[in-house]
């Protein structure tokens, strides 16, 4: 800090012959950087201090020499008469002053439910979009209008980071079912298959490991006889069942794909860019199957001199959806991917054993036939109703 | 009569087991690793070239030596000196300032 701050003031460096030991008492308040090189001693001072250096310097009898100057202020004065120098610095600092009273940019994070899409269309309402000024901007109302109009929403915070906007949101978790454990109820088979592992943990187990099961078997029962009494007792039975299962699945697809074509046809859109702004020389509304193909920038000349502002030239391709007869490996590889996110979501937990896949053509459709040897739990929790 | 209080001072400091120079205000040096010396309480410098710097308060002396010693910051009762130091040592006179 001390060494910006002697920089910006402006420092002498001189050298000092005679009697040196006096001198350094005398001026010690304002010296540093004393230094003694081939038999001669140099020393440092702030340039507004020299005057009163050397009055000392000849009080004491010490003969003085000015070496070198530096700081902010001769460089200042090298360049005092390059006036378009001074004014261009002055006409930035300007205009990064005044862009701090545009916004900039609207970031939101947090969000995973919510499309940002949604987000930017509540802040368009109230003005909270690029180009805006920021006193027109009511956080307050915005976090709000947000927790208004988006229920899922538990908590949102609109900041203001110099001339950025960032909404960060946190989402509501959904309250999750509570399993009742109370009620008597049984286990019954989800699936058909052979048992491979029983671990009960409430009710009466009436099948082991190795046993076949079918669909809706009673596994593990929630009712016992008790012998030689007209006694019944209700429990809540429970068990993770672990059994080898051949699962199917059929997914469809239709043979002929959307594609997105070029009709010919263009759409020019000109917008200015001044700084960090993108103010739009027409009010041409993009349609909404136009696609970006070309961008240009131009910069503006005034009497020859280029200005920091340019004309950005967008150019749109409109396209169109035609269906087409798809690519029968590419339909293929949809099919798999569909499966795969079949399989993700269904035997989520579940060891595959192993799997085969057939593919089948119909007049329209393309057919995957998945057959799947799973390892998974097909334990199913049914109430009893009580009379 | 300073040396009767600086002896007052010294005794308390003692007593009340504080650091000497908060009462005493006597010369004081720091040395990091054998290139800066931050020397606190000196009121005149005697002798300054690149070998050797003497710097008194009083009549005690304080003379370091070295080479290529820069007094790279100095203040009114403070100085900074960087360079090769070798040793530190300090001189008393008694009665007499140096």
């Amino acid at each position: 800090m001390i060494v910006l701050l002697r920089w910006m003031l402006g420092w002498s460096e001189f050298s000092i012959e005679g009697n040196v030991g006096d001198f350094l008492n005398a001026a010690k308040k304002v010296l540093w950087m004393v230094r003694k090189q081939n038999g001669i001693v140099f020393a440092r001072c702030l340039t507004k201090n020299y005057k009163y250096i050397c009055d000392i310097a000849k009080k004491k009898g010490c003969c003085l020499k000015k070496y070198d100057s530096k700081g902010l202020t001769y460089i200042l004065k090298k360049y005092k008469f390059r006036l378009g120098l001074a004014v261009g610095a002055s006409i930035f600092i300007f205009f990064m002053f005044i862009s701090n009273f545009f916004v900039c940019e609207v970031k939101v994070s947090g969000n995973i439910q919510i499309d940002d899409e949604k987000i930017f269309q509540v802040c368009d309402k109230f003005g909270l979009h690029a180009g805006n000024i920021v006193f027109n901007i009511d956080e307050k109302q915005i976090e709000f209008e947000l927790e208004k109009l988006f229920p899922q929403i538990a908590w949102v915070s609109v900041n203001r980071v110099a001339s950025k906007y960032y909404i960060e949101i946190s989402e509501a978790r959904e309250k999750p079912d509570i399993i009742d454990k109370s009620g008597p109820c049984n286990v019954t088979a989800a699936f058909d298959g052979e048992i491979i592992s029983v671990e009960p943990y409430g009710g009466f187990s009436l099948v082991e490991a190795g046993d076949f099961v079918t669909k809706n078997q009673l596994l593990v029962s929630g009712i016992q006889e008790i012998e030689n009494s007209n006694e019944v007792i209700y429990s809540h039975a429970d068990a993770k069942i672990i059994a080898k299962v051949e699962r199917n699945n059929e997914i469809r697809r239709q043979k002929f794909i959307a594609r997105s074509q070029k009709t010919g046809t263009r759409q020019n859109k000109k917008n200015l860019l001044l700084f960090c702004f993108k103010i739009p020389m027409d009010f041409q509304k993009i349609k909404e199957n136009a696609v970006k193909s070309e961008e240009s920038l131009e910069a503006v000349e005034l009497f020859g001199i280029r200005l920091p502002i340019f004309v950005q030239n967008n150019i749109y391709d409109i396209y169109d959806e035609i269906n087409v007869d798809g690519d029968f490996e590419q339909i293929r590889r949809m099919l798999a991917n569909d499966q795969q996110k079949w399989e993700l979501k269904e035997l989520a937990g579940s060891k595959i054993v192993s799997r085969s896949y057939i593919f089948e053509e119909s007049d329209s459709e393309l057919i995957l036939k998945a057959k799947l040897n799973v390892e998974q739990r097909i334990d199913e929790k049914h109430p009893i109703q009580m009379q | 009569m300073a040396e009767i209080i600086n002896r007052i001072s010294r005794n308390i400091s003692k007593f009340l087991n504080f650091s000497p120079d908060i009462l005493t205000h006597d010369i004081s040096i720091t040395i990091h690793s054998g290139y800066q010396a931050i020397v606190d309480g000196y009121s005149k410098i005697l002798e300054y070239n690149d070998n050797i710097l003497r710097i008194s308060k009083g009549n005690t002396g304080l003379k370091i030596i070295g080479s290529n010693l820069i007094l790279s910051e100095i203040s009114q009762d403070g100085l900074i000196v960087e360079g090769n130091i070798y040793s530190a040592e300090f001189e008393k006179r008694g009665g007499q300032d140096l």
